[in-house]
């Protein structure tokens, strides 16, 4: 079975990679909030807000990059809670495949198609003059933490996707995901917040991975800033993952 | 020379050839394993159990292997000359059929002896070492005996008892209806006999495999068309074929697809996206998608649930085809109608459990006696539907 695992995933990845490729239009409604909010935010609400020497966009892109994440998921949980109700799921689950794989393209897609998004949201951003002086290095960097953010929310996206009894159940979780940069450094300096809004702002995982990645784009040191984005990543993961492995296993047992 | 007959000795032809190299090769073996599977049951049965006799004692002497196997293709291809079926030849027991044949080679069987050697009791003359007899024997069950076995199956939805002891067997190569209203819990026996629930209590075995505890084995043996066509919307219809064969690991996955296209009259439709299939063509895709690999088992829940009078006798076809080819059907239905005009045998289950089990004509027996009555008879809507359609049908094509 186990022998079966990489060629049956690779083979069913290709599969929900085509629903991707096919109905392009998720791509795009996927990016299309998170543009239109970098857009209002750099030319309407950022000219009053004090990022000091550094150019609002590149102080927001951070934040808008999450934000494309936690939008993008939403359709991998749809994706997989159409699976679950045609029927389609279980067809693959009474093959004589890796029955795990199922998941994992979900899962490889998710990443695959969340790339694509931030792709084209970094390349509006420096159509409006995001300029950044990292290196080949840094950029690694902040595709990794990117990668890992899409991975842990994925897991995450696997609960609802499995267990949802309706489309609009299985995406709603997105939304408090989608607002939590609000809360965080993304937008404005958590200095200029009242004091438990601050406290929470600075305590959250967003304001942790948006300062690493700012600060990578920035080209400067990131600082311990780093190590608590990849613990908060981890550590959601691991605990998405097996509350997603949970969830499976009632599901087809 | 009818055109069945050339067919297995086709298949054994090919298959003296491939025995004839080295056994070990494991390669050679698995491409035996799938023309074996183009035969018919009872000769497959019979040249596996020869093939494991080898496999277990190994041929010491090529020769006489390849010798045996060729004079086993020699029968096969005599009696394709003579018109006689292969059933004629390897007649009901395959194990009988071997053994007879071991007596012609009494120096296989003497290597067999020797090698299995002290903790097995060989058999003197020519009888099979008692081990490898078992062996035999137990495939033979399996390809003989019951594809389905359900004893005592139960199974709860936190306060809701579905199954309340659920027994039944279904033969190999027949069509078993399980008939019942909606909620009887037929949905739930197929869902624990294609492992994708585990029962509470009781047992159940496809094709002689446990499904708690060969789950891999089951699944291997079956197929399952679900209660909604199972089908990839986004995907075209070939491309869902295709899709079926590239999981279940089988070589020219697109000529697999294109042969199922034409089987089931959607070649013009093969390259449309299903999405835009009518409820018919999906089920027949859906149908085909589950016969990719040939499994020996197809489970078919409510097969024309919500479908129109003409898709539903189209369904009706196919399933009757498979039915011909040997393969078994367990399909479930709340129509009588569906169960009497394709099942070999009936079982209702109500509350949980099976209360009647039978064939149509025993079912019947279980009524009261017919009562004559005159009754004015209306067309009903499918009367309409079919004078109506297939009036217009005619008119547009003669």
């Amino acid at each position: 079975m186990a022998t079966h695992f990489l060629g049956d995933t690779a083979v069913l990845t290709g599969r929900t990679m085509r629903h991707v490729t096919r109905s392009l239009d998720t791509i795009i409604t996927t990016v299309i909030t998170p543009i239109a909010m970098m857009l209002m935010f750099v030319y309407v609400f950022g000219g009053a807000i004090d990022t000091g020497p550094i150019q609002y966009v590149d102080f927001l892109l951070p934040g808008i990059l999450l934000i494309t994440i936690a939008s993008g998921i939403a359709y991998t949980a749809f994706r997989l809670f159409t699976d679950m109700r045609s029927g389609i799921f279980e067809r693959f689950q009474s093959m004589p495949i890796a029955r795990s794989g199922v998941l994992w393209a979900h899962v490889l897609t998710s990443l695959v198609a969340n790339m694509i998004s931030l792709v084209v949201v970094v390349g509006v951003a420096v159509l409006i003059g995001f300029r950044s002086g990292a290196g080949p290095l840094a950029w690694l960097g902040v595709a990794g933490i990117l990668l890992l953010f899409t991975l842990a929310l994925t897991w995450i996206a696997v609960i609802p996707g499995l267990s949802a009894t309706s489309i609009e159940g299985a995406s709603a979780f997105s939304y408090p995901l989608i607002f939590l940069p609000f809360l965080s450094s993304a937008f404005v300096p958590t200095e200029t917040m009242p004091g438990p809004v601050r406290w929470f702002a600075e305590n959250q995982p967003v304001t942790s991975i948006v300062n690493t990645i700012r600060d990578l784009f920035a080209g400067q040191p990131v600082g311990d800033d780093i190590w608590t984005a990849l613990a908060w990543c981890v550590g959601v993961l691991v605990v998405a993952y097996v509350f997603a492995m949970v969830t499976y296993r009632r599901k087809i047992s | 020379m009818a055109a069945g007959t050339s067919e297995p000795k086709r298949g054994l032809r090919q298959y003296v050839e491939i025995v004839t190299g080295p056994i070990e090769d494991k390669r050679r073996w698995w491409q035996y394993k799938a023309r074996m599977k183009r035969l018919p049951v009872n000769y497959r049965t019979a040249v596996d159990a020869l093939q494991r006799y080898l496999l277990i004692f190994g041929p010491a002497d090529g020769g006489s292997v390849t010798s045996m196997f060729e004079d086993l293709a020699d029968l096969f291809e005599q009696s394709a000359a003579n018109g006689t079926s292969v059933r004629a030849i390897v007649g009901d027991d395959p194990v009988e059929f071997v053994e007879m044949f071991l007596r012609n080679y009494p120096e296989l069987d003497r290597q067999g002896a020797g090698t299995v050697g002290q903790g097995h009791r060989s058999c003197r003359g020519s009888r099979i070492v008692t081990k490898e007899r078992v062996d035999i024997q137990m495939r033979v069950d399996q390809a003989r005996g019951s594809a389905i076995r359900v004893q005592g199956l139960e199974k709860s939805y936190k306060e809701l008892q579905v199954l309340r002891g659920v027994d039944f067997d279904v033969a190999r190569g027949s069509v078993f209806a399980l008939l019942g209203s909606n909620g009887a819990g037929k949905t739930t026996v197929v869902k624990i006999l294609s492992t994708l629930l585990k029962a509470d209590a009781g047992t159940a075995a496809v094709n002689g495999f446990d499904v708690a505890t060969q789950a891999a084995d089951v699944r291997e043996s079956i197929s399952l068309t679900g209660q909604f066509a199972a089908v990839d919307e986004i995907l075209s219809g070939r491309e869902n074929l295709v899709l079926v064969a590239r999981l279940r690991h089988l070589e020219n996955p697109g000529a697999i697809a294109d042969d199922l296209l034409d089987r089931f009259s959607l070649t013009d439709a093969g390259a449309r996206k299903v999405s835009t299939y009518s409820g018919g063509m999906r089920r027949r895709l859906d149908i085909a998608m589950s016969l990719i690999g040939n499994p020996s088992v197809i489970f078919l829940d409510e097969p024309t649930a919500g479908l129109d009078p003409e898709a539903r006798i189209e369904v009706w076809e196919t399933v009757k085809g498979l039915a011909g080819r040997g393969t078994t059907v367990l399909l479930t239905t709340q129509y009588l109608e569906e169960a009497e005009q394709l099942a070999d045998r009936i079982a209702i289950l109500h509350q949980g459990r099976i209360i009647v089990n039978g064939t149509l004509v025993e079912l019947k027996q279980l009524l009261p006696p017919a009562k004559v009555e005159y009754v004015e008879k209306q067309p009903s809507l499918e009367d309409v539907f079919f004078a109506v359609v297939g009036d217009a049908g005619k008119d547009r094509t003669t």
